[in-house]
């Protein structure tokens, strides 16, 4: 029940399936406000379907609205109500394959067992994208019990094709075997709170200092530390750049300045972080997208006898402001370290 | 910011926030270093280690290994939340962080796991001391933008194939040859040639090069048994340095392995035998290759008189590189000077200018500093008459990391390329550095030759890349010269490739245009070879082919580029290859100033060779799929993938499109000229088969004049008016199914690979997305190319 799919993106590679018969078909559910059911019902209910125990994440859409909560497994958990589910009744999931992929296997339990279930070939609908997976669960689910199905998982969206444009709500249904009796439910597009900002996002920049002392060991600490923001949005004003180091290696780091072409406004303070050194510089206005700041640092180096028992990487980090994460990308490039430091025997052998 | 990445933030910190020597982490909801450090501080503590360290070290794993796999079954309540809240951080589900280890957390690994390579099913799956190693690291295991699915393939074998031995980590599984991947390589290598576990080490010395000269010679015939997997190892390696064609998937040797072998040994200059030899391994898996290769260039800071000039030429050598700026080196000045240059000419060498000032570590690589140095060291190229074309060396002299190319080093180069642009680019520029350094600086355009440091094996910048496509000088070793002698030198040791043959005149210049004319010549001139004896391919389509697929093969040589470029002979390649085909040099345009991307131009060529015109000029068929129309598909793909809002779609699609470079976009400038010069030349041999490529190549980039009438005869020869132009470009998106004709099918494929999405769904929602694409492109056509 896999998906083949490549994630490469660009011209350099073609599909070599083309797509027969385009239709236009209607407009899609794109992002409804649906939440998922309350709990699985009680003994005496009727057959539900609620979430799964993962939990939920919300992904980012264009524009200043509000980001989208999702859940992490394309899978439910089927309350077997009053009379139960019948083996041999049938699941499926109706799923955007720009959210989510299917896994080799189906991951079915009921109570703490294994729930003996056979995954179909999944479809896909070329008039609507929508790809079906099919499970049937061999074993029933008993009278007041509960069975969890899991056939996928989100997709990873890494940057910079983070930001999900007019994603088509999931859906989960199962049809019992012996009565007939079908039940439904939307498995995402929960909004989450009111953004009303545009996505941002930033990336660190380092240049290194080397740090040398006694007989070949070295370490870092970061001589210029940059934010370039990625946009859409700006980097919002109260965004944090922490500039660490271990304290066997370095005694002190202050900024010198911050400029974007020009001198930028921005506070620092000596990092309050046990077994840390370094400073933290706040910037007092955003950033706007497309702008890199440089933050020019001096440090004052320590004097380390020999080989140290431990290191703290040299870093640094930004750091978003509180208010706004809602709207934060995921860059992965928020926090940049060198962990190449020679500082015992055995990075010695490795690094040097 | 994920929710569940800042609930396993606040749990470790509340967790561990009063141990000795934890460091917490920011509880912003954004997976970084720092929440995997108080992860592996949080994990270190319940090892029992109190000397708490960001380092996942020899005692950490040792403890770990003897602690055991960590499953539901683990006594340890904090040692299942830590896997819990770590596969969240990974972008897995860890079901609700409690330890429960339930349904959620075994999908979560389950897909973790199958992402390593590793087999993983039920609901019972554990997590070993390698696997949580892995887990507290930012190394990714799906495939990444610009990962390479095949190099994913081989880091998934590896881990697969490897986990067992002692000193092998899990590498990341994110489709790039990295540092990591690079050290599991030499281990797996150490592992073919015998050495025990303590005793394979991942590093390239002399006991792994002993072993492989004795023992890792492979040939057509040669199969992998047992532990010595040299055959699969070779392919991975000629595939980890981004060789295509390669036949993974067998543990034979093959005459297809063979012929990738010969090639990548032509691109770096090294014999070609078509066998995985010693030499070829070295090349292939450290930056230096085999040191003990004599190169044909050399560099030196000390000034050549006579004698030294002597012992140069007679060691070899054809080369010099020599510094254009000031340093005192042993108390000598490095510069060169006028009469240096009548010593150099006067001994039959040539030289290559170098420009460095500082440029290492404690200097500030800035924008402003760039454009000092190019004032500078055009100043000084001037002085000394450097005739028009030459290229000069800026350097990067240390180990830059990835992010700081990325900035620092950027903004230095285009400071570089603003003055040399302003001074009408009479001089070309070339970057110093390490191989990866090289190649980003290139890649965005700021230079057109590369002169690698791969003498600095210890580089992170040469560990895990690939020499640049547009290497000219790879430095590899020191030594001296004439030891003793009137004409002692001490000299790096340079591998030439014959991009950059030096300057060895001042009175004539190098045309940079007419070498590439020079080597389309060459090309087509071996192609009326071999079509007298082959038939199936004009020589322009050969010629097209050959210029699509060198030197970096497999950019365009797909079953799918078959289709609308037409297929590759692959043996008139290699009737190239081994007649010596040298590296291209730059096309730039007289007018726009871009430098053509020649392989797109080849593919784009034989597109237009392939389909016709149809009588309707605003039809789009699959020669248009095969250049422009391509690649306003996918420049509409780069916006909707972007995530901006529909009001942005022009501004997005002007500025982008036609400009020098510009990272993630996929109609820059070079593409722009390749996709103009395949239309212009490709009707002109479609209406007379008797023209050349070379021949039309040469009169469209003669000069500025003929470089505008260029784009004009775009419009003209494929449209016949601008009023079609725009229909066309319309119907890019809007033309339908039409018999005989696959357009809209490749549309619709080419659309969904970038997008997930269906086009004529999406083009019916967004019309405006599209609507200003292709304003943009037309207004900016206009407005850059042709006005």
């Amino acid at each position: 029940m896999e998906q083949e799919r490549d994630g490469r993106i660009g011209r350099r590679t073609l599909l070599q399936w083309g797509v027969a018969g385009v239709v236009v078909a209607g407009l899609s559910a794109g992002t409804q406000s649906v939440a998922f059911a309350a709990p699985p019902s009680p003994a005496s209910g009727p057959l539900s379907l609620g979430p799964t125990p993962g939990g939920l994440t919300s992904i980012l859409v264009p524009g200043a609205s509000q980001a989208v909560e999702v859940p992490y497994d394309l899978g439910v958990t089927i309350s077997g109500g009053a009379a139960g589910l019948a083996g041999g009744s049938v699941l499926t999931f109706q799923f955007d394959p720009l959210l989510y992929d299917l896994t080799p296997q189906v991951t079915a339990t009921s109570g703490t067992g294994t729930l003996p279930a056979a995954g179909q070939p999944a479809t896909t609908d070329t008039r609507t994208g929508l790809t079906t997976a099919t499970v049937t669960l061999n074993d029933a689910v008993p009278p007041g019990g509960t069975a969890t199905v899991i056939v996928g998982h989100l997709r990873p969206r890494r940057y910079p094709y983070d930001i999900v444009r007019g994603f088509k709500q999931s859906e989960a249904a199962v049809t019992d075997h012996r009565t007939k009796e079908r039940r439904s439910r939307g498995l995402s597009g929960r909004a989450a709170a009111p953004v009303n900002e545009q996505p941002w996002g930033f990336e660190a920049g380092v240049l290194w200092q080397p740090i040398a002392w006694g007989s070949g060991f070295r370490s870092y600490c970061a001589r210029e530390a940059s934010v370039h923001s990625t946009g859409p949005g700006p980097v919002p004003a109260g965004y944090r750049v922490r500039v660490m180091a271990d304290p066997a290696v370095v005694r002190s780091v202050r900024v010198l300045g911050a400029f974007d072409g020009a001198a930028v406004a921005g506070s620092a303070a000596d990092l309050a972080l046990p077994g840390v050194r370094g400073v933290e510089w706040t910037a007092k206005s955003p950033l706007a997208a497309g702008r890199r700041v440089r933050l020019q640092l001096a440090v004052t180096v320590a004097a380390p006898g020999g080989d140290l028992k431990s290191i703290k990487h040299p870093m640094v980090e930004l750091i978003g402001p509180e208010a706004h994460r809602g709207a934060q990308r995921t860059t992965y490039l928020e926090s940049v370290i060198r962990d190449d430091s020679i500082y015992d025997a055995e990075t010695k052998a490795r690094f040097a | 910011m994920d929710l569940w990445v800042k609930n396993a933030q606040i749990w470790v910190n509340n967790t561990y926030q009063n141990v000795s020597g934890y460091v917490p982490c920011a509880e912003d909801g954004i997976t970084g270093w720092q929440t995997m450090y108080s992860l592996t501080r949080g994990l270190q503590h319940e090892l029992g280690i109190t000397a708490l360290s960001d380092n996942f070290g020899s005692t950490t794993m040792s403890l770990m290994t003897t602690f055991g796999p960590i499953s539901k079954n683990t006594t340890n309540e904090n040692m299942r939340e830590l896997v819990e809240a770590a596969l969240y951080c990974k972008g897995y589900s860890g079901g609700v962080i409690d330890g429960t280890f339930g349904s959620s957390t075994q999908s979560g690994l389950i897909a973790w796991k199958t992402d390593m390579g590793f087999a993983a099913s039920g609901n019972d799956n554990a997590v070993s001391a390698k696997e949580m190693k892995t887990l507290l690291t930012m190394d990714a295991y799906s495939l990444l933008q610009g990962g390479d699915p095949m190099v994913r393939s081989i880091q998934q074998w590896m881990n697969a194939t490897y986990i067992g031995r002692q000193a092998y980590q899990i590498v990341p599984c994110d489709g790039y040859y990295s540092r990591n991947v690079q050290f599991g390589l030499v281990l797996a290598i150490q592992y073919s040639i015998g050495m025990a576990d303590g005793v394979a080490n991942g590093n390239f010395g002399p006991g792994t090069r002993d072993g492989l000269l004795n023992q890792g010679t492979v040939t057509v015939g040669s199969t992998d048994s047992g532990s010595q997997r040299f055959v699969k190892l070779f392919k991975a390696a000629l595939i980890f340095n981004g060789q295509s064609g390669v036949d993974w998937g067998s543990t034979t040797f093959t005459s297809a392995t063979s012929t990738v072998a010969t090639r990548f040994q032509a691109f770096c200059k090294l014999p070609t035998t078509g066998i995985g030899d010693y030499q070829t391994w070295c090349s292939l898996v450290v930056s230096t290759g085999d040191t003990n290769r004599v190169g044909k260039a050399c560099d030196c800071a000390t000034p050549l008189n006579t004698a030294r000039a002597q012992a140069i030429k007679a060691a070899g050598y054809e080369t010099v590189g020599r510094y254009i700026s000031h340093g005192i080196i042993n108390g000598v000045d490095k510069i060169l000077t006028a009469a240096e240059i009548g010593v150099i000419f006067a001994n039959g060498l040539s030289f290559f200018p170098i420009y460095q000032q500082g440029n290492n570590a404690v200097t500030s690589f800035t924008q402003e500093e760039g454009e000092a140095q190019a004032q500078a060291a055009l100043a000084a190229a001037r002085s000394l008459s450097l005739p028009f074309g030459t290229i000069i060396y800026f350097a990067v002299d240390y180990d830059a990391t990835t992010e700081e190319a990325n900035s620092f080093v950027t903004n230095f180069f285009s400071g570089v390329r603003l003055v040399f642009d302003a001074d009408d680019n009479y001089y070309f520029i070339g970057v110093y550095g390490s191989r990866n350094v090289c190649s980003i600086i290139s890649r965005q355009g700021y230079a057109v030759s590369s002169f690698v440091s791969g003498m600095s094996t210890g580089f992170s910048g040469n560990l895990g890349f690939s020499l640049p496509s547009n290497w000219a000088f790879d430095q590899i070793s020191g030594r001296t010269l004439a030891s003793g002698a009137a004409g002692q030198i001490a000299i790096d040791n340079d591998i030439k490739s014959g991009r950059d043959p030096g300057v060895s005149s001042l009175t004539v210049g190098v045309d940079h245009n007419a070498n590439f004319i020079s080597w389309v010549q060459w090309i087509e001139a071996r192609a009326q070879e071999w079509a007298s004896t082959h038939s199936g391919n004009s020589v322009q389509e050969l010629t097209a082919q050959f210029i699509r697929d060198f030197p970096a093969a497999g950019r365009y040589d797909s079953s799918d580029f078959d289709e609308v470029s037409g297929p590759i002979d692959h043996g008139f390649r290699d009737y190239c290859v081994a007649a010596g085909a040298s590296q291209p040099d730059v096309l730039r345009c007289p007018k726009t100033s871009l430098f053509l991307d020649h392989q797109h131009f080849g593919a784009s060529l034989g597109s237009v060779f392939k389909y016709a015109v149809n009588s309707d000029r605003t039809v789009i068929t699959l020669g248009d799929f095969g250049s422009w129309a391509g690649d306003l598909i996918t420049a509409s793909a780069d916006f909707y993938m972007s995530g901006l809002d529909y009001s942005a779609a022009y501004d997005f699609a002007y500025t982008r499109i036609g400009a020098p470079h510009w990272e993630d976009f996929s109609f820059t400038g070079g593409d722009v000229l390749a996709d103009v010069d395949a239309m212009v030349v490709g009707l002109a041999i479609r209406a007379d088969p008797a023209r050349s490529i070379s021949g039309l190549l040469a009169a469209h980039y003669a000069n500025a004049v003929t470089a505008a009438d260029k784009y004009l005869e775009f419009i003209n020869a494929r449209f016949g008016s601008e009023q079609t132009f725009a229909d066309a470009i319309v119907k890019v998106f809007t033309q339908g199914a039409m018999e005989g004709n696959d357009y809209a099918l490749f549309r619709e494929a080419l659309w969904d690979f970038n997008t997930h999405r269906l086009l004529a769904v999406e083009y019916v929602q967004n019309m405006d997305l599209f609507e200003d694409t292709m304003q943009a492109f037309f207004d900016k056509y206009n407005d850059h190319f042709v006005n």
